[in-house]
C-alpha cells in the first residue's frame, strides 16, 4: 500500500480579507508526480508556499513524511528570482551548499552539468536569461538530493530545448531516485506529458483531481477537462 | 546556525561593496593622516558643526565618532547586504533547507556587529599605522578606546541589522538606516529639549543617551578612555545587542518571507 508523502487539508488563506485558498486539500503518494493546474492568481503559489513553509499564517493542516522515514526533505523552486543576482552561477550553488553543510565542490559540478550550465557557471546571474535562472533554481533544488521537488512553473522562460530537457529530467528523477514532484505549469499539454495526477485548482478550491490513464481511457485532453471543470464548479 | 553563518560570510566575501568600502575607509585613514603629517589642517562636517583635525590623535579619535563617516558606510554596507535577500527573495533558500528563523536572524546579527567592528578596526589600524603610532595600542588608553570603539561598532551593527531585517525594502532600509546614523545627533537634540519642561524627564533622556550607541561614541572620541568608562560602554554596547537582537527575533520570527 502506497502512503502519502505529503498531504494537505482544508487550507485556508486569506490575504487582506481576500480569500486566496478556501478549502484546499491534497494528498501526494510518494514516487508520484502531481500537476497542479489553475489559472493566474488562483492560489497556485500561494498553496506551493504554505506547502514549503514559507508563509506560516494559515488554517488547515499540512503533513510531510512516511511511517519510518525520519526526515523527508523537501526542495523547490517557487515563482520569484530566489537567487544573488550579484554572484556567479557556481557561487550561489555554493552559497547554497554551505547551508547545507555541503563541502565537496564535486556535487555542484555535477549538477551544473545536469541543469546545462556547465559552461556559463561563472557567469554572473543578473546577466542570465529567465531559463538559464530556471535552470539554475532547479540545480540548487536538487543539490540536496530531495525526497519531493515542488516546482512552481518551472517551464516559464524556457526555449522549447529547454521544456524538453526539463522534462526529461523530471521524468529521469522519478524514475531513478522514486523522487515525488508536485508542479505547476499553464502549459497543459506539457504538464500532461510529465505528470500522473492532476489537481484543478479554481476559485481557491480543488475543483477535480484526476490520473493520467483516466484521461488517457476518457479519449480527452488535460485542456478539456480543465475547461469543463471550472465551469462547472467541484466535481468527483 | 554554523552552516547558516558559513553561507552568509561566503556571500559576503563575495561582496565587492564590502571590498570598496574596507578599501574606502583605508584610503580616507591614511589621506587624513598624510594631509596632517604635511600641516594640512581639513576637517570633516556632516550636519554638524565642523570637526576641526589639529593633531594626528584627532583623526584617530574621529573613528569612533560613527556619525561622521565610519557609520554611513556600515549603513550602507549591511542594508545592502540583508536588503538584496528581500529584493531577491533569497529568504526562501534558508528557509526551505529547515532553517530556524531563530538562527537565520543571530548569523546576520553576529555578521554584522562583526564587520561593522571590522570597518572601524581597519580605520584604525590603517590611521594608527600611516601615523607611526602603532605601538601606541599597547598603552592603556588606546587599548581602552579600541576595545571601546570595537563594541560600540558591534551594538551599531546589531542595531543596523534589525533595521533592515525589519524593513522589507532595500532602498527602504538603507534610507532609514542612514537617518539613523546622520541624524542620531538631531535627534539627541530634539529630546533634549523636550525633556527640558521637567527635571526628572531631562535627568532620564540624559541617562539615555549617555547609554546610547552616540552618547557613548561621544564619550570614547571626546576624552581618554579609562578602565571604567570603557568597561561601562562594553556592557551598555552587550545590552544594545542583546535588547536589538531580541526585539528583531520577536519580530522576524512573525514575517512571511
Amino acid at each position: 500500500m502506497s502512503h502519502y508523502i505529503l498531504t494537505a487539508e482544508h487550507i485556508q488563506k486569506k490575504y487582506n480579507g481576500n480569500t486566496v485558498l478556501r478549502d484546499v486539500s491534497i494528498h501526494i503518494k510518494k514516487g508520484e508526480i502531481y500537476g497542479l493546474v489553475g489559472k493566474n492568481g488562483s492560489g497556485k503559489t500561494t498553496l506551493f508556499r504554505i506547502l514549503t513553509g514559507l508563509i506560516q499564517k494559515y488554517n488547515g493542516t499540512v503533513s510531510v513524511g512516511e511511517p519510518g522515514v525520519q526526515k523527508i526533505k523537501v526542495s523547490a523552486v517557487i515563482n520569484s528570482p530566489s537567487l544573488f543576482l550579484n554572484l556567479s552561477a557556481f557561487e550561489n550553488m555554493k552559497a547554497q551548499a554551505f547551508l547545507l553543510g555541503m563541502r565537496d565542490d564535486s556535487r555542484i559540478k555535477k549538477i551544473l552539468k545536469i541543469v546545462g550550465l556547465e559552461d556559463c557557471k561563472n557567469k554572473l546571474v543578473r546577466n542570465f536569461s529567465q531559463g538559464m535562472m530556471q535552470r539554475l533554481k532547479l540545480g540548487m533544488a536538487l543539490l540536496e538530493y530531495p525526497d519531493i521537488l515542488i516546482l512552481d512553473e518551472p517551464i516559464n522562460g524556457l526555449d522549447p530545448d529547454g521544456i524538453a530537457e526539463l522534462r526529461e529530467l523530471l521524468l529521469r528523477l522519478n524514475h531513478a531516485s522514486g523522487m515525488t514532484i508536485l508542479i505547476s505549469s499553464h502549459i497543459l499539454s506539457e504538464l500532461e506529458q510529465v505528470a500522473t495526477c492532476f489537481g484543478i485548482l479554481h476559485d481557491g478550491e480543488i475543483v477535480k483531481e484526476v490520473f493520467i490513464q483516466d484521461i488517457l481511457q476518457s479519449g480527452t485532453t488535460l485542456e478539456e477537462l480543465y475547461m469543463q471543470s471550472t465551469k462547472g464548479g467541484k466535481q468527483g | 546556525m554554523t552552516n547558516i553563518w558559513k553561507s552568509d560570510l561566503y556571500r559576503f566575501g563575495k561582496s565587492k561593496l564590502f571590498y570598496g568600502i574596507a578599501a574606502f575607509a583605508c584610503v580616507i585613514a591614511f589621506l587624513l593622516i598624510m594631509l596632517m603629517r604635511q600641516d594640512i589642517r581639513l576637517g570633516i562636517s556632516i550636519f554638524g558643526d565642523l570637526t576641526a583635525f589639529r593633531k594626528i590623535d584627532d583623526i584617530i579619535r574621529i573613528g569612533i565618532a560613527y556619525q561622521k563617516g565610519l557609520g554611513i558606510l556600515i549603513a550602507v554596507l549591511i542594508s545592502v547586504f540583508i536588503g538584496q535577500e528581500y529584493q531577491w527573495q533569497t529568504w526562501q533558500q534558508k528557509w526551505m533547507t529547515s532553517k530556524n528563523r531563530l538562527f537565520i536572524y543571530l548569523s546576520k546579527a553576529a555578521l554584522s556587529s562583526a564587520v561593522s567592528a571590522l570597518i572601524f578596526l581597519i580605520f584604525q589600524i590603517v590611521a594608527l599605522l600611516s601615523s607611526g603610532q602603532i605601538q601606541e595600542m599597547l598603552t592603556p588608553n588606546y587599548a581602552g578606546m579600541m576595545i571601546s570603539g570595537v563594541f560600540i561598532y558591534a551594538a551599531l551593527g546589531s542595531v543596523i541589522c534589525l533595521l533592515s531585517m525589519l524593513i522589507k525594502s532595500s532602498t527602504a532600509s538603507m534610507i532609514v538606516c542612514l537617518g539613523y546614523v546622520l541624524f542620531s545627533e538631531t535627534l539627541v537634540s530634539v529630546i533634549r529639549n523636550l525633556s527640558s519642561f521637567s527635571d526628572t524627564a531631562a535627568r532620564l533622556v540624559e541617562w539615555g543617551v549617555q547609554h546610547s550607541i552616540f552618547g557613548m561614541s561621544s564619550i570614547g572620541s571626546a576624552a581618554s578612555v579609562s578602565t571604567d568608562i570603557a568597561i561601562s560602554i562594553l556592557i551598555n554596547s552587550l545590552a544594545i545587542m542583546l535588547l536589538s537582537t531580541a526585539i528583531g527575533l520577536f519580530l522576524f520570527r512573525k514575517y512571511e518571507l
